[in-house]
């Protein structure tokens, strides 16, 4: 959520500055005040708007993106020679981010998978990797009984290893609690018990996924891939219900967008 | 390996190609046992491999080096009733060795009431070849900035620490260069010189047990995932997910995320590529470590470490040694760091309490604060931890010397065993007291160990009346009681030693500290 707010508030600010094709100008203090101004702020100044108004976009209506909004459309629609597409993103001058760490994303993890948080991960089925294994490499402290008052300045190179395994465990333990009772999934609900799911089912499944994961609403690239990604599971799984649901999960909660704000 | 200024002008070192080429031949070498350098994939003619390793052992609290093997006799001192000697038939040395030693036995630790027995004797004898002695005079006397200056040489070369050096130097092609298996002291701190290219800053390795489990992303995992499947999963997510995200076109240019985008890229599939989470997995499998259940094993080699420091389970500075040794075993690093915590270390069960209230004999491993609690009882925690220091060095030097690094070279022969200490110890003691307390001082020396240094050297010496080191000619060595050593010239001749090379750096020349 904080992550979401101060996302909301920087890109506002670009889309503020930056923008020449934005026409809607978002309030930072709109930007901070909820999620979901956070998240109008970026789907003002990120290129969703934008994307939408491209042939390419239109030609996908059911994307799954709602940032189609019927004023966008209707825009859209009564124009017959729109402007050519500005790019509307604008690289920050001064990017700053900082890492979530263990604690604060392994905590979003948990709400976004509506796992308990000491379930996500446990290395041998014993120790916590959060709290305990991996700790210091995901930029956590123990000053009692190691002296370690500050996290690590820069993320030791063992550290997405160490996201990679959790998020598989939690995004795996997810995928096979939906898939045994499909009438109580939480993020795969659209699979079907048997056989491959349609583009539809994996569409609303992937557009799930990163609103879950992401706090945020899915773009129509995006879950294009995740929908693309099922061919690949296929191609190469002995079990691809389980293996795409577990591993398109874990390809966006690994994701920088996931692991920073 | 190239640097790469962003936008922000802030550098950032990636691995190249060829880098990582050489680092994976480097490990594959290691893992066959075949003589393959760590640079063994290099072309031909690219010169002769000088790759050095730097082990640093950390003596926190301040190793006093009268009480090691510049002891002091009686008989020699002026004012042996006031300053820190022994009694003549106490300190023993050998013949054509400057060394010297002290055995002790004793039936308390300060007010600990814990007996002891302390052997320095052995390992003088056994290593005195390859031990060196240099005198220096400190210029702090608070443990954070005394620790971080014994690996700094004061800051002498832009703030940069001694194992970041040699993981620059030596380090290239190794997936983690400079590794710290203890934390919290200044020994770990990282460098101020912003320039050096991250993979040079210390891996932080905090528990060697479970430590090795995040060296693969998902061996190991209640439901393994098949590698190639979540390499589909990886390129999803990197060149897919990530390359599309708003977040990355806004933010991409930022130093932490161009950081994370780099190590998750070549550096982790060369850590998984070599199946490190086997190598270097330190402990057997058992109940209290399920590997097996998990389809994991112990490291080949582990089993070797584990005899030679036989407390690996209970005291953390035998785990880290044993890991020390898989780290350079296996080409992952070229300079580690280890140390005795602050921490009480009590070998098996607290209970040994109830000898009539007494720890059993020799049970305590580690006293609270380490050497600093010769404040409370110098002598016997001099003794102590000195006994403790030269044990761990030991068993490191013998399973160095039974590894072969190339053509009937053993890994030892490329090692050095820099014992760092915050400091010394006052040298006072109140008349003829046989225990006694200690503050800090800025007066010492250092103990190293190597075929790399002048061997069987005490570089300065101690006046005996005062028990204050002076130092020594850095061209020849010759012994100068009129010179203290600073910082900065002990630290530029151990680098030299190491083959760093200081040109440019600054740092004087002390050829005196190279073995000739």
């Amino acid at each position: 959520m904080y992550r979401d707010s101060i996302l909301g508030a920087l890109l506002a600010t670009t889309c503020v500055v930056a923008l020449t094709g934005c026409d809607q100008e978002v309030p930072a203090n709109n930007s901070t005040s909820s999620n979901n101004s956070a998240q109008n702020a970026v789907d003002n100044a990120a290129p969703n708007n934008t994307a939408n108004s491209t042939p390419e976009n239109n030609q996908s209506p059911n994307n799954g993106d709602k940032n189609n909004t019927s004023e966008n459309s209707q825009t859209e629609n009564s124009d017959p020679d729109p402007p050519e597409p500005v790019e509307a993103l604008v690289p920050s001058q001064r990017p700053r981010v900082k890492f979530k760490g263990g604690a604060r994303w392994s905590t979003d993890l948990s709400r976004s998978l509506d796992i308990r948080r000491e379930e996500l991960c446990k290395e041998l089925g014993e120790y916590d990797c959060v709290s305990v294994v991996h700790k210091i490499t995901l930029g956590g402290v123990e000053p009692y009984s190691m002296g370690i008052d500050k996290p690590v300045e820069i993320a030791p190179v063992i550290a997405p290893l160490a996201t990679d395994r959790v998020a598989l465990s939690a995004c795996d333990i997810r995928a096979e609690r939906d898939l045994e009772d499909l009438s109580a999934a939480v993020l795969f609900k659209e699979m079907p018990a048997e056989g491959e799911p349609s583009a539809e089912q994996l569409e609303a499944m992937g557009t799930r996924l990163v609103e879950r994961l992401l706090r945020r609403e899915a773009k129509a690239d995006e879950v294009g891939e995740l929908v693309a990604f099922w061919e690949e599971v296929k191609a190469d799984s002995d079990d691809p219900r389980r293996d795409w649901a577990t591993l398109s999960c874990f390809a966006l909660a690994t994701s920088v967008e996931s692991l920073f704000y | 390996m190239t640097s790469k200024r962003s936008k922000q002008g802030k550098n950032f070192l990636c691995y190249d190609r060829r880098s990582f080429i050489k680092g994976l031949g480097a490990l594959a070498a290691a893992g066959a046992g075949t003589s393959l350098l760590p640079g063994g994939v290099r072309a031909e003619g690219d010169g002769e491999d000088n790759t050095r390793f730097l082990i640093v052992i950390t003596a926190g609290g301040g190793a006093s080096i009268i009480d090691g093997p510049m002891a002091i006799r009686a008989s020699e001192s002026a004012n042996a009733g006031t300053i820190n000697c022994f009694a003549d038939q106490l300190v023993k040395s050998r013949e054509g060795s400057p060394f010297r030693w002290v055995d002790m036995n004793r039936s308390e630790l300060g007010q600990i009431p814990a007996s002891f027995q302390s052997n320095q004797g052995y390992f003088i004898e056994k290593h005195h070849d390859d031990m060196m002695v240099s005198t220096w005079q400190r210029t702090s006397v608070n443990h954070a900035i005394g620790q971080r200056r014994s690996v700094t040489g004061n800051e002498a070369w832009r703030g940069r620490t001694m194992q970041e050096i040699v993981a620059l130097q030596h380090g290239e092609g190794f997936a983690l260069p400079n590794v710290h298996l203890t934390s919290g002291t200044g020994y770990v701190e990282r460098g101020t010189d912003g320039s050096l290219p991250s993979r040079v800053f210390g891996e932080p390795i905090t528990d060697p047990a479970l430590w090795p489990l995040a060296l693969d992303g998902s061996r190991g995992l209640r439901r393994p995932i098949k590698k190639s499947l979540l390499d589909r999963a990886r390129r999803l997510r990197n060149d897919k997910l990530d390359a599309t995200s708003n977040f990355v076109k806004v933010f991409g240019d930022a130093p932490k995320l161009q950081h994370w985008r780099h190590i998750r890229g070549t550096p982790q599939e060369s850590i998984e590529a070599n199946d490190l989470i086997s190598k270097l997995m330190l402990f057997p499998d058992s109940a209290k470590f399920p590997l097996a259940q998990r389809g994991l094993e112990s490291s080949a080699a582990a089993q070797k470490a584990r005899e030679v420091f036989t407390n690996y389970d209970s005291d953390p500075l035998e785990a880290q040694a044993a890991l020390a040794f898989l780290l350079l075993k296996y080409r992952v690093s070229v300079s580690v760091t280890l140390g005795p915590s602050f921490d009480v270390v009590i070998d098996g069960d607290p209970d040994g309490y109830t000898h009539g209230g007494r720890l059993g004999r020799d049970r305590l491993l580690n006293p609270p604060i380490a050497f600093d609690f010769s404040h409370q009882g110098h002598r016997s925690v001099q003794a102590l931890m000195w006994d403790r220091m030269y044990r761990t060095i030991d068993g490191l030097i013998a399973l160095l010397k039974s590894e072969e690094y190339a053509n009937g070279e053993s890994l030892w022969d490329r090692t050095m065993i820099y014992m760092a200490t915050d400091f010394g110890r006052t040298k006072s003691r109140p008349n003829n007291a046989n225990e006694f307390a200690t503050g800090h001082d800025l007066n010492n020396g250092i103990l190293t160990v190597s075929p790399l240094v002048r061997g069987n050297s005490v570089l300065g010496g101690v006046d005996p009346d005062t028990a204050m080191t002076y130092g020594f000619d850095p061209l020849t060595g010759a012994p100068d009681p009129g010179r203290r050593m600073q910082e900065s010239e002990i630290f530029a001749g151990l680098l030299q030693a190491l083959e760093i090379d200081t040109s440019g750096s600054g740092l004087p020349d002390v050829p005196a500290m190279r073995k000739a």
